[in-house]
């Protein structure tokens, strides 16, 4: 069994591996880091994208939300034409409020359709850029 | 940290990083370059955890140490020499120091990986107690038990 002294010496001495090819190295890792970077930027243009549809998409709902609200309220109510003979309170419920559940649907298509029209223009831009590269 | 000065800081470090994962690789440079090459991806995409206040040696030695054990969890075994190859290369002057270093080398390979790291980094890199305990996420009692045990076992293993 060694020293303490001896083993200090030997561990002080020891020829430790050096590395090799600093510039490749470096260069491999720089390669690395404009990938992640290229990665970082696109997926920071594609939220911003996707938030940029969101806006229009709420703002275009609103618009024409309040449009048919305009329209709804305007019409006459069809519970006069309509409740001749029926005497259930839930159907005359019912037909007194149609016109907003009507309104109701239509402004889930509508907002449906906007975002829907939204993404295929994205995807067609996306499409013919990858076309024209 | 802004990526150039990340950069420089790499330029600076990047010595003793890959030196650090060449003995723990026991000389497979390859490997030893790839778990570098993934310890410093995996800083670059930490960078915005990294405090300013703590050494960025001692970051990045973390961060390849914590790589390369996960890089052993799935790799498989390395390779280390017989003992019976230490022994046809015995020189006549047992104070041959190619020999002795190849004791050392033996010795080290046939530790435990906790104590091996630990006097790697104190001995090799020059890293202190407190330092050694952040890298290896431990207290610094149990890197001075490392320490101690580890150089028990060397100069056990070790021929007078």
């Amino acid at each position: 069994m060694i020293q303490d002294k001896e083993l200090d010496m030997l561990l002080a001495s020891y020829p430790v591996d050096e590395p090799r090819d600093e510039n490749i190295f470096m260069e491999q890792l720089q390669h690395r880091l404009d990938a992640i970077d290229f990665a970082k930027a696109y997926h920071k243009a594609e939220m911003q994208k996707a938030r940029r549809k969101a806006v229009w998409a709420f703002g275009i709902g609103t618009v024409a939300g309040l449009f048919m609200a305009i329209i709804a309220i305007a019409l006459p109510s069809p519970i006069e034409l309509l409740a001749f003979g029926i005497h259930s309170k839930i159907m005359l419920f019912l037909m007194e409020y149609l016109p907003y559940v009507f309104m109701f649907f239509c402004a889930i298509l509508l907002c449906y359709g906007i975002i829907e029209f939204i993404n295929n223009q994205g995807t067609n831009v996306y499409a013919n850029t990858v076309k024209s590269a | 940290m802004t990526r150039e000065q990340f950069i420089q800081t790499v330029k600076c470090e990047q010595r003793g990083l890959r030196r650090f994962l060449l003995t723990l690789c026991r000389g497979d440079r390859m490997t030893a370059d790839d778990i570098a090459q993934e310890t410093l991806v995996k800083a670059y995409l930490a960078l915005d955890k990294y405090d300013e206040r703590s050494k960025a040696k001692v970051w990045l030695m973390k961060i390849a140490y914590n790589t390369f054990l996960n890089h052993r969890i799935q790799a498989t075994r390395y390779h280390y020499e017989d003992i019976e190859e230490a022994d046809s290369l015995r020189g006549e002057d047992a104070a041959d120091n190619t020999f002795r270093f190849q004791q050392l080398e033996q010795a080290m390979a046939q530790l435990p990986e906790t104590e091996r790291t630990t006097l790697v980094l104190h001995y090799f890199e020059g890293y202190k107690v407190e330092e050694i305990a952040q890298i290896t996420d431990s207290s610094e009692a149990a890197v001075k038990k490392r320490l101690q045990r580890g150089r028990e076992e060397l100069k056990r293993r070790i021929e007078k």
